[in-house]
């Protein structure tokens, strides 16, 4: 029944626009893998399942990260003596106007310099069309990365550093006078994320991501890292068809699939780590498609009607719709447990009724 | 969580000693016990809302969190919320409300789904920060409520605003329900005891690089100058020295706003 119920989908989610094949802040790479996973997710072949290698420990990476940003006159400093917070799964360093975050293996790291990009003389915010170029984000990115972060981006010979995205902090205001119109924008800050790939093999999801945070000068001010280093578990796992992952997808994502008011701005295939935090960590890296759906819920048919930007709310869905014929067992993701014939994790207790 | 503060690197012992000191005076100036309230849905009356299955890990987690450090005065879920929303002062009796739901932003006015059918609360219909504690942080995990683009922003949180709310955090466009967004809510909570601005709690809670987030701040001030400092400087520990701004003292409204261009 099931089978036959996401075959007559089929048809319809052939037809489902995808918002956007090209992406203005994505990087080619990222555009190319995403148009491959559109037309045949990772072509059905069977691909190495990965395990991510324990980090150096957060003690050894604090050490060295530490010193390598001391000096007080840099954008990215860790002078000082700051508030240490040390918690069961990592440990949070508070400098004035600084902060750091090592998770508990090392493998993941999170600085910002907040107290310099908001000070007006360091950061002079810049009208939007003087954002830095995509360009300039991959160079200033990269060239940051090699120079400063380099022993703790452990990269193996058949993989590859990928620039995968830009993010730009923006301000805007305007006066509160009826009829008013908004006054222009400016930039503040701009990011720039890496990824990682494996054998041609996208990484998709928290971990293997870089990004590197901006000031308009130029300065970084910012950075965060998720990246263990990968070994293969010595197994293969098949894939799915671009046929098969289309119906195992009608029945795992949330919003109604069918519906012309729903839309998928966001459909890639590669390997799916959930980073540090978020994973399970018997679990092997294994496979995904993941799939950003939005859906406008009509409300008000005749506001709908007259405006389509109003009348309605939005549903957004990020779903992770693990690729492999037979998922590996992962205790953290929900899609993989139902695939696998269990339960999804139970969620937290709901909260009070009292409105009733 | 508990937390304790050692120092796990190897610094001097006189240094090691200073640290603790300083760590001791600044715990001091972080500590603050705000009130926090609570309201969340994740299925809605005969499905008229799709379900956002991570809703109550995403609620739960930043109550669990924040609650470590601060007083948790309610934890509801929407069922028949509107009037209360709207026509009492549940949402006053505490200093940060935290939503999670859908939301939308129409000509002039910001909606959050209700769990009843059809049941939507109106910005329009909303004064916060003028009766019992007063909201003075309105922070909504909803897309679009804070959608500036079309220039109505306004227009549409303005009567929200009037009765003295201090800052709003919210979406301008897409917040994404998703595994890799269930802790989005213990983050912001964590950030925000860590003495961050309210500004980047919300930012760096929200973000995590595998999802598209939209992520905005709103606040408002008498003049430019005093908007951004209150949208750039207000914390979790010092809004309160922050003055109420209510109506006719309100000239200009700021945002600040991250995602791809």
């Amino acid at each position: 029944m099931t089978i036959l119920h996401n075959s007559l989908r089929l048809g319809a989610l052939a037809l489902i626009a995808f918002v956007s094949n090209t992406f203005a802040a994505d990087f080619p790479q990222r555009i190319t893998a995403a148009a491959s996973s559109q037309k045949s997710a990772l072509g059905g072949v069977s691909v190495p399942l990965l395990r991510r290698a324990p980090g150096l420990g957060r003690d050894v990476v604090a050490d060295i990260v530490l010193k390598r940003f001391s000096n007080p006159l840099d954008s990215i400093q860790m002078s000082g003596l700051p508030v240490i917070e040390r918690r069961k799964d990592r440990t949070d360093y508070l400098g004035k106007g600084w902060s750091l975050r090592i998770d508990e293996d090392g493998t993941s790291v999170r600085y910002r310099n907040y107290g310099y990009l908001d000070n007006p003389l360091n950061n002079k915010p810049l009208p939007v069309a003087q954002r830095m170029s995509q360009d300039a984000l991959y160079k200033y990115g990269l060239e940051f990365i090699k120079s400063r972060l380099g022993d703790l981006i452990p990269l193996s010979v058949n993989e590859q550093l990928v620039p995968f995205f830009s993010e730009f902090q923006i301000s805007g205001e305007g006066s509160t006078l009826p009829g008013s119109k908004p006054d222009a924008e400016e930039v503040i800050a701009n990011t720039v994320v890496f990824s990682r790939m494996v054998n041609g093999i996208p990484v998709l999801g928290a971990g293997s991501k870089i990004a590197v945070i901006f000031a308009n000068t130029g300065k970084p001010v910012g950075f965060d890292l998720d990246w263990a280093r990968y070994e293969a578990t010595g197994e293969k796992q098949p894939t799915l068809t671009i046929t098969d992952v289309n119906a195992r997808m009608s029945k795992l994502v949330p919003a109604n699939l069918t519906s012309a008011q729903t839309k998928i701005t966001r459909f890639e295939c590669g390997y799916f780590d959930f980073g540090v935090r978020r994973r399970d960590p018997l679990a092997a890296v294994q496979t995904a498609c993941a799939i950003h759906v939005n859906n406008k819920q009509i409300v008000d048919r005749t506001a709908f009607a007259k405006d389509p930007n109003s009348g309605h709310t939005v549903a957004a869905f990020m779903q992770a719709i693990p690729l492999g014929v037979k998922p590996a067992l992962d205790s953290k993701w929900p899609e993989a447990r139902i695939l696998l014939g269990l339960s999804a994790n139970p969620t937290a207790t709901p909260p009070i009724d009292v409105h009733k | 969580m508990n937390r304790t503060a050692q120092s796990n690197f190897a610094f001097p012992r006189a240094a090691l000693w200073l640290g603790f000191f300083i760590s001791l005076l600044c715990a001091t100036q972080l500590a603050h016990a705000g009130r926090f309230g609570t309201e969340c849905q994740q299925s809605y009356q005969n499905g008229w809302q799709t379900t956002l299955p991570h809703s109550w890990d995403r609620c739960a987690w930043f109550n669990d969190e924040l609650n470590d450090t601060d007083t948790q005065a309610y934890y509801y879920d929407l069922h028949g919320a509107k009037t209360w929303w709207e026509n009492t002062d549940e949402l006053d009796q505490v200093n940060l409300v935290y939503v999670n739901t859908h939301g939308g932003a129409w000509g002039t006015q910001s909606v959050w789904a209700m769990w009843d059918q059809n049941s939507l609360a109106s910005s329009n219909a909303m004064r916060l920060g003028d009766t019992s504690y007063g909201a003075s942080i309105f922070s909504t995990y909803s897309c679009e409520t804070l959608k500036f683009n079309d220039g109505k922003m306004w227009d549409r949180m303005g009567a929200i605003f009037r009765g003295g709310l201090r800052i709003a955090t919210g979406s301008h466009d897409k917040v994404y329900d998703s595994i890799t967004t269930d802790e989005v809510g213990e983050d912001y909570a964590d950030n925000l005891q860590d003495g961050y601005t309210i500004k980047y709690s919300w930012k760096d809670g929200n973000s995590d690089w595998a999802t598209d987030q939209d992520i905005t701040v709103m606040a408002t001030g008498t003049s430019s100058a005093n908007c951004r400092s209150r949208r750039d400087n207000m914390t979790w520990q010092n809004f309160g020295s922050y003055p109420r701004l209510r109506d006719g003292a309100i000239n200009r409204y700021c945002y600040t706003y991250w995602n791809n261009l």
